[in-house]
């Protein structure tokens, strides 16, 4: 099977694909998460190293449970709640010190880039900002916006996920929403973004 | 910084609304409500827009190195390996650990009732032994009766007493040598008329009558000898 077929195949066909030890499969697999995931575990513990450490530990995990994989849940909520456990072992190893942000100011007192065109540079800077907003609130909190933003993951899958009642996902990500759109206020981003 | 309270329901299932992730009940709950409010039609804005600055922040961060993959397939195939051995790793054991590990386990809380248990039994089986079965000798006639905790088969011996005076001025050496020629031992008296009881074992075809003649030869010793009336 050559790689374009793997692309058409759905996820739990792609898993299935995978067993016993069909390396190409995985690596499709592998090539069809490795940004979301690490975009994901970026958004949790917000350190480039450790995001590439704990996607391999994602992705080993998910090797090993190949074979296990009901499919009562979507494959990607199944990936994803194994992210968010090794993210939450990650952010047990580093300190409060090394997970906190870039302070805001410092991303608005940076310098403009100059070069290419005015829109893109400006919504470069808008994603950046954006960006640090996000690296201000809380793991919790940049958690589920994350899912709920970014993965359009439905609250019954991120209470899935995350373990938690579909009640406290929906509080959590309305407060989530609007202590980002606090912090943007703060720093007068709000003309901009929202 | 205080964070407002959600003026209705129907601003907490926003984010879901746009994301197109509701229940169909919950979409249209949702849109009868932002037809009639205009806060929440505000609420609906932000999050539109809040949702595509996200998106559009987190599309931009870098992927990972390709040297993740790399790493994952080495720490697969290590795994592999390690299962290979666990596999091959030979797991037969001597016929003695077999033997010490059933052993051990009768020690374990839950073998204690087992290893009682057999211990009550083998102590019954011992005991039946030695006392031996009355039933079973039925209809064995003439056979003496073996006594308790003898076992069976142990040639019996027959005891041969007498009474004996000794002469007033015999002494004990003498006696003493005497008993020990008929292996015989003094098992009471002195009696209110001065004898004693000897016993003396029957040692091949000696009777009682025979043991009266020899003992009245040490007329030197014994002063007088009969057979003990039972």
């Amino acid at each position: 099977m050559d790689a374009t077929h793997w692309q058409d195949l759905t996820d739990l066909d792609l898993l299935k694909a995978c067993v016993p030890d069909n390396q190409p499969a995985f690596a499709a697999l592998y090539q069809r998460y490795e940004k979301r995931v690490f975009h994901y575990l970026m958004t949790v513990v917000n350190d480039a190293t450790l995001a590439e450490e704990i996607l391999v530990e994602v992705m080993l995990a998910v090797w090993k449970g190949l074979t296990t994989f009901q499919g009562q849940s979507k494959v990607s909520t199944w990936i994803f709640g194994i992210a968010h456990h090794k993210a939450v072992d990650g952010l047990r190893k580093v300190t409060s010190q090394q997970r906190g942000g870039i302070p805001i100011e410092d991303i608005m007192e940076s310098p403009e880039p100059r070069d290419g065109p005015f829109e893109e540079t400006t919504k470069n800077r808008l994603a950046e900002l954006t960006n640090q907003a996000m690296m201000n609130l809380s793991s919790d909190h940049r958690e589920i916006l994350h899912m709920a933003f970014y993965e359009d993951q439905s609250y019954p899958e991120i209470s899935e996920l995350l373990g938690i009642p579909v009640n406290t996902v929906k509080t959590r990500v309305y407060y989530a929403k609007q202590q980002l759109k606090k912090t943007l206020q703060h720093h007068g981003m709000t003309k901009d973004i929202l | 910084m205080e964070l407002e309270q959600p003026l209705h329901n129907e601003a907490m299932l926003l984010p879901g609304y746009v994301s197109q992730t509701l229940s169909p009940e919950e979409e249209e709950q949702v849109a009868t409500h932002l037809n009639a409010c205009d806060t929440c039609q505000q609420e609906l804005q932000e999050v539109t827009n809040m949702q595509a600055a996200i998106k559009n922040s987190i599309a931009q961060r870098p992927g990972p190195s390709p040297a993740a993959f790399s790493t994952l397939m080495r720490r697969i195939e290590r795994e592999k390996r390690a299962q290979t051995q666990r596999i091959a790793q030979p797991t037969t054991t001597s016929w003695w650990e077999t033997v010490e590990s059933a052993f051990r386990s009768l020690f374990e809380v839950q073998g204690v009732p087992l290893l009682a248990s057999l211990l009550i039994v083998g102590q019954a089986f011992l005991l039946l032994s030695l006392i031996g079965n009355p039933e079973g000798h039925q209809g064995q006639g003439t056979e003496a009766i073996i006594e308790r905790g003898i076992p069976q088969g142990t040639p019996q011996l027959s005891i041969l007493k007498i009474r004996v005076g000794f002469q007033a001025d015999a002494q004990d050496q003498h006696i003493r040598e005497f008993l020990q020629t008929i292996q015989g031992r003094i098992i009471d008296g002195p009696s209110s008329d001065g004898t004693y009881t000897l016993a003396v074992p029957q040692q091949g075809t000696m009777t009682l009558d025979a043991l009266l003649t020899q003992t009245r030869q040490q007329a030197n010793l014994v002063r007088v000898a009969v057979p003990l009336q039972p």
